[in-house]
């Protein structure tokens, strides 16, 4: 936990573990890719299950148009539980339990829900709505939309970046004051809460692009 | 699967509270950078202040009409 195993001089930690990741990810992907099965196998079928759920969550958010956004969700999620769980081996470091990753992953989610904010309604029915429903008070709601959207993106890799140190940190701490047994209750913690917050990203992502998305009748 | 449905728009309820905070820091940055800037000390802080505060009771606000609704 402290500190990688596998070091490259000039790259921090949670790069080489990031492209560890990526390479583990794609081989096992293309492997998986080339053999699927009509009745899918142990294997499989986990993948299938997971493909299913955001598929069937995408289309309860936004209708047929969110099947679009499947790739994204997905590579979203994929990235981080692989990079969440990677914490539970001994000797590899989380890319996650780093403010560069998460802000990367929270970047990406708020331009993708911008563009499809300004693609769908185009760019001064966008920035209108953030004005607001009355023309007076336009220059001082504007600044505040900026700041509640700004908001977001800090909230999506902090809660990432925050649950996923902590979490390192909860097991070394507990591995100095009891080194026996004890520190798997803190790794267990790690497992679920990688699941959680995987899930929590992709879903606020979801929810995000929804809103962007969706008429401005009701504000 | 109209229950998952509810499930994701409860999941944007979890956000009130940190954006609330959140909001306030980023409206603190801002001020405290064009502060820097213009080199207008306390007028842009306090304002981007009370602007992020504002932000975060919009927030709060737009989130409380969804429930309610």
């Amino acid at each position: 936990m402290e500190g990688s195993i596998i070091k490259i001089v000039g790259v921090p930690d949670f790069v080489t573990m990031t492209w560890l990741m990526m390479a583990v990810v794609l081989v096992f992907a293309y492997i998986l890719g080339k053999n699927l099965r009509k009745f899918p196998d142990k294997v499989q079928y986990p993948f299938e299950a997971l493909t299913s759920f955001i598929v069937y969550t995408l289309e309860d958010a936004m209708g047929s148009y969110g099947r679009k956004f499947f790739p994204l969700i997905s590579g979203l999620a994929m990235f981080i539980l692989i990079g969440n769980l990677m914490g539970l081996i001994p000797g590899f470091v989380q890319p996650t339990a780093n403010l560069n990753t998460t802000l990367a992953l929270a970047l990406i989610s708020f331009l993708v829900y911008n563009y499809e904010g300004i693609k769908k309604h185009g760019l001064v029915n966008y920035l209108k709505h953030f004005a607001g429903p009355i023309p007076l008070m336009a220059p001082l709601m504007f600044p505040i939309e900026v700041i509640s959207h700004l908001s977001r993106i800090l909230s999506l890799s902090f809660r990432l970046f925050g649950n996923m140190y902590g979490d390192e940190m909860v097991v070394l701490v507990l591995m100095i004051l009891v080194p026996f047994l004890i520190p798997v209750a803190g790794e267990f913690i790690v497992f679920a809460n990688s699941i959680l917050q995987a899930f929590i990203f992709c879903i606020l992502t979801v929810v995000y692009i929804s809103s962007a998305i969706e008429d401005f009748e009701e504000h | 699967m109209g229950k998952l449905k509810d499930y994701i728009e409860k999941t944007s309820y979890m956000m009130v509270g940190v954006q609330f905070a959140l909001s306030i820091v980023i409206g603190l940055a801002i001020g405290y950078y064009l502060d820097k800037w213009l080199k207008s000390f306390p007028l842009m802080t306090i304002f981007w202040l009370l602007m992020g505060f504002a932000a975060g009771l919009k927030n709060l606000y737009r989130e409380l009409k969804k429930v309610a609704k």
